[in-house]
Formats: C-alpha cells, structure tokens, sequence
C-alpha cells in the first residue's frame, strides 16, 4: 500500500485514505516527507522526476519544488522570503477541535467555534503545555488560556521534551483529564516520554488538539 | 443493467481557518428497465376502514375504489397483499402469513373481498405497519413498499409506541403515506414518511384518491433496485455535519448513517428507479494552512453490495478572499429552499399557536424564498393561506379564513424542492 506524506498506509493512492491529504505534494515529482533530499539530483532513481530548473527552487517547509519568483510555497504555504528555518524546529498548531470534544463528550461545556487556529514555534529544550492561572509564577510556553482557553487543561499539563537528533517528546505531567496522541481514546501513561513524529497530534483537555510539524531544511 | 453516477457541486476553496466544508451531490441512475434480472417486489396495502371513515361514507367508497385500481397496477409475479383496519389491523387478503402473488385470479379475488369492506373502529398507525411488517420481513431479497391511507389522528396508540413501530420498520418497506380529509394529523403522517422513505400528502377530495393512488403505484413498480445507500467517507479529524436529502424534496439523513468503518458511513436511501435526486453534504475538517489542500469526502453508492460510481468533495485553504467567499450556485440554492421548507413549518407553526407576528413574518420569507427560487408549486400553495402583496419583498398578510385543507397541502408539500433555474 501506498504511504502518505503524512505516514499514513493508504488504500487509495489519490488522496490518503486515512487522512484525505493528495497522496503525491501537487507540483512535486517524489513521494512526501520520506526523502528529505529534495535539492540533491533525486533523478537518477526515480524514473519520472525532472530535474530541478534553475527557474525552480525546494520549499525549506516541505521541500515541494516551487517557482523561485513565488513569495509563498503553493503546497504547504510557507513564507519563502522567510530566513531558512534552523535545523529541527518545530511548529505547534493549536486548535479547537470539534472531534475531540465529540469523542469526549465533556458534561456542561460548550464548543467554541469559529476559534482561529494558532502556530507557535518549538524551539527549546522543554516547553510546556498548559493553562495558567491568575496569580500564579509559572507560566506554561504553550498557554491554554486567553484566547486558546481549555478549562479541561491543567495548569502543568504535559511536556514537549528535545531529542539529541532535533526530535521532540510528549510527556503527560500527571494532568487531571489526561493526554492522548492522534484520535486514540487511550491515555498517555504519567511521566513517560513518548517520540512525536511530524504531523502528530497530541490531544489535551476538553478539545485542544495541538499538531506537532517538523519544518526540514 | 442499471447505472448510477454522482455529480458534486461546490467551491471547494477555504479562507486560512476555515473548516467547513459544504456540496450539492447529484445522484442519478439510468439503465434501469432495460431489466435483466427483474427484482421481485413485494406491496402491502394498508386501508383504513376506522369508523370516520363512514363519515362520509363517500371516503370510503373512494378507499375501496382506489384499492381495486391500486390493485390493478400490480404486475404479475407481484407479491402482494391488503390490510384493512377495524381498530386492529386485519389482514383481509391474503389471510395467512404468505403474502400472495399477483395473477389474474388473485386480483380478481383481493377485489372482492375489498369490496365487502365496511367502516368501523379507530386508528393505530404504528400497529398497521407493523402487520405490513410482518408480511414484508420475510422477504429481504424483495423491494418492499407498502402504501398507507388515513383519515383520521393517531388516537389509538401512545406517541412511544408509534416511534417504536416506526423504528422497528425502518429498513425493511419503503411507506408513501396519504391523508384523506382533514381529520388527520400531517405531523404522524410526516414521521411515519421520514422513517420509511416515502412521501406525504393530503388527499383532500376522495374522488382524486384513485389516481393518486395509481401514480403511487406506478412510481412503486419503476423501482428496479432495492435498498440502495449513499457511503460517505470523510478523513480523520473530520465531522460529517450533514447529510440531506434535497431534491426532488427535504428529508435530514444524517442521523440515519450506518457505520461501515471508523471513516465511512452508509446512508439508505431506498429503492430506485430511473431518477435522480440531490443531496447537501457538510463535512467539517480540521485547518490546513493555506496552500495545503484535502479531500473532505467520497461519495459513493452502494447497490447490492457493491460499491459504483465515486464523487470527490475536496478542501483548498487560501487567502485569497475572492475565491473562497464564493458560495457555489447549487449550494446557495438548496440552501435556500431548507430555508423555505423551514419558514413554511415555523411560520405554520406560528399561526395555530395565534402569533400572527411570527407567523406574517416567516411565511413572508416563505413566499420570497419561493419566488426567487421559481418555487412556482410552493407559492401557489402559500397564496392559500396568506394574501402575497409583494413576493419579492416577502410582504403577506395572514388570510382571516383559511380552508383547512389548502393549510394541510401547504405543510405536506412545504419540503418538496425545485431544482436549480437555469443560469441568465
């Protein structure tokens, strides 16, 4: 079975069949993230993969080939004129997901809809996830309060942990309503580091689901 | 050999956090009569021969005249019988527990016992269908439909156990209900139609109930296939919000969908003949950044168990505002007419609870909606119940006397649709 550039097994091969991204990046001659050489000759293995023009330059997000003149990246929408991303940084997206609070089914809250989504860099050794409260020191690098506000989230409620090769752990901080990881319903166990992998999604709280994405260089 | 393809209709572009998703699928199917393997159909005839019905008994008359007709529509090879409703239901031909099948002779005997029936008892809706269902059950490999004639309200049965017949028939007979008079309660009528695929209708004159009762039949018999399902797949993270009928009229399925896994579900959407009807999708997913593009469904049927035709319902987040504020026309107008169907239920609604307020209003909506949608049917009906002084503006004024036949018409009818105008 074919793999999506998210790491999905697919039974169809045009969008993935478990996540509905198209199964091959629009404009882009290789499968997804698995090689990550985009700007060396990848020609000589696969049959069908042009090479690189000099018109045409390797998106530093997700290494899609997109027209030099192009200000943002047509598969994935990343800012080009940006200054290239450093070696293993992450981006957290965080939403208010609809799928998780069904799933949940948390008695006496409602939904917020309508809820943009936010990004926040990743870049330190440690960051927590959590909701602060008024009148206390500690303040979470993720915050779910204000705008991004989760009363199912606890004050220290997990840990995003830096890896020697620039990955990123999950660690749950014994939170009151638990953590789980891409649509499971099973919790993460208190204290254990668990490995992320790009585009995973760690669920806290009543309906926070935080994407975890790699940005390669 | 019979065909069916779906047609989706919808931008398909989503502004930087959008997540909603919505399209108008067009499901046709041709082929069918070219018939290679004729289905056997099964039809249940459920008469009601209360005592009002006596009252006058030219309704009765008009029952047992329509029954013979209806009868008469029966190809042979059929499989068929009638029940008639004294109170309880009676199985009046055949008796036993085998439905019997349609020949020269059984129609010429099911005739004359209808002939003989007479008016007496009350009315148990859920109770006569479930004695159709008890004839049909047997019979999974058939397309069963059965046809129910009332005249009075559901007094002789709790609301809960209506429901529950409703629900233990739901899936095995398709039931197009007709009110006779206007004794009868159009809200029971509509459950029992919504629960078992079919229409409602008032029949106000029991001299229209023959022929109504033959283009029933008529539409019954041009079914080739049974039980067919509308699949749905939708990625993870995502939320299917709606699956609606819309045309040739309204009916919500999205509580109805069956899943196949932990992404698909199976909506029924009965037996078909050459038709087509639409549908209204919303799939709720997760945002993708801009640029970043998904499929949010496929759409396929299912028939006889296997899987034809396959539709895409796709997501492109970007910022570019003027394409993703577009609505597409499909989606506007069907939205409109749920609008409409919705206007004409509350406005209704309004009016014999004696808010005249509420009631001007939303049927003043009612009668815009229409008119601009070229609802010519609904309209029409609308104008029986309030005096239209400008459609475009929705300005109506409540009719002081309102025959209670054309207010019945108006809330039967109010969730069939028009399809799109065509453009210019």
């Amino acid at each position: 079975m074919p793999t999506c550039p998210d790491g999905h097994e697919s039974s169809t091969d045009d969008w993935c069949d478990v996540c509905g991204v198209p199964m091959v990046p629009v404009g882009a001659a290789v499968s997804g993230h698995e090689s990550s050489d985009h700007h060396h000759d990848s020609g000589t293995e696969l049959l069908a993969s042009p090479r690189p023009s000099p018109l045409m330059v390797s998106c530093s997000s997700c290494g899609v080939l997109v027209p030099a003149a192009d200000r943002f990246c047509e598969h994935c929408g990343f800012d080009l004129s940006a200054p290239a991303a450093t070696r293993g940084t992450w981006i957290a997206e965080v939403t208010a997901d609809q799928a998780v609070f069904d799933r949940l089914r948390p008695d006496g809250l409602t939904f917020p809809t309508g809820r943009p989504r936010r990004v926040i860099a990743v870049t330190a050794g440690e960051v927590v996830i959590g909701r602060s409260r008024e009148g206390q020191a500690f303040q979470p690098d993720i915050d779910l309060s204000g705008p991004l506000t989760d009363p199912g989230a606890s004050h220290r409620h997990a840990m995003l942990t830096r890896t020697d090769d620039g990955g990123y752990t999950v660690t749950d901080l014994g939170s009151t309503n638990g953590t789980s990881l891409n649509a499971s319903l099973d919790t993460l166990e208190p204290g254990r580091p668990y490995r992320l992998a790009d585009g995973d999604r760690v669920h806290v709280g009543a309906w926070t689901t935080i994407t975890l994405r790699r940005l390669e260089d | 050999m019979t065909t069916f393809a779906a047609q989706t209709y919808q931008n398909e572009y989503l502004p930087a956090d959008g997540t909603e998703v919505n399209a108008i699928v067009t499901v046709s199917c041709s082929g069918s009569g070219a018939g290679t393997s004729p289905r056997t159909r099964a039809e249940v005839i459920i008469v009601d021969t209360s005592g009002s019905m006596g009252h006058p008994i030219a309704k009765l008359k008009a029952a047992i005249e329509a029954t013979k007709a209806a009868i008469d529509c029966l190809p042979d090879g059929t499989l068929f019988g009638v029940i008639a409703t004294e109170g309880d239901a009676r199985r009046v031909y055949p008796t036993g527990d085998e439905l019997a099948v349609v020949s020269h002779t059984t129609r010429s005997q099911a005739k004359a016992v209808v002939d003989q029936l007479r008016a007496d008892g009350g009315t148990a809706l859920g109770r006569w269908l479930l004695e159709a269902r008890r004839w049909l059950a047997p019979h999974p490999d058939a397309i069963r439909h059965a046809l129910l004639l009332t005249d009075g309200d559901n007094e002789g049965e709790s609301p809960a156990e209506f429901a529950a017949a409703l629900q233990a028939c739901r899936g095995v007979f398709q039931c197009d209900c007709r009110g006779i008079g206007t004794r009868w309660q159009v809200s029971e009528l509509r459950a029992a139609a919504s629960a078992l695929l079919g229409t409602v209708d008032i029949v106000a004159r029991p001299e229209d109930l023959r022929a109504d009762f033959e283009a029933i039949m008529r539409s019954a018999m041009g079914k080739e296939v049974g039980d067919v399902r509308l699949r749905l797949w939708a990625p993870r993270g995502a939320r299917v919000a709606l699956v609606q009928q819309v045309a040739p009229a309204i009916e919500d399925l999205t509580s109805t969908g069956v899943s196949v896994d932990d992404r698909t579900s199976d909506f029924p959407i009965g037996a078909w003949g050459d038709e087509s009807r639409d549908y209204h999708v919303c799939i709720e997913v997760p945002a993708r950044s801009v640029g970043e593009e998904m499929l949010a469904g496929r759409v396929s049927l299912v028939v006889d168990g296997e899987v034809q035709s396959q539709s895409l319902v796709r997501a492109v987040w970007t910022d570019d505002a003027a394409l993703s504020t577009k609505i597409n026309p499909h989606v506007a107008h069907y939205t409109g007419q749920a609008e409409l169907a919705s206007a004409i239920d509350e406005g209704l609604e309004a009016r014999r609870t004696g808010d005249d307020d509420t009631a001007t209003f939303r049927l003043g909506r009612a009668a815009q909606l229409a008119a601009e949608s070229g609802n010519d049917g609904t309209l029409r009906l609308l104008a029986k119940v309030v005096d239209i002084d400008d459609a475009t503006t929705g300005t109506v004024r409540l009719r002081r006397n309102v025959d209670a036949a054309d207010e019945m018409a108006l809330d039967s009818r109010s969730t069939k649709t028009v399809r799109i105008p065509p453009a210019g």
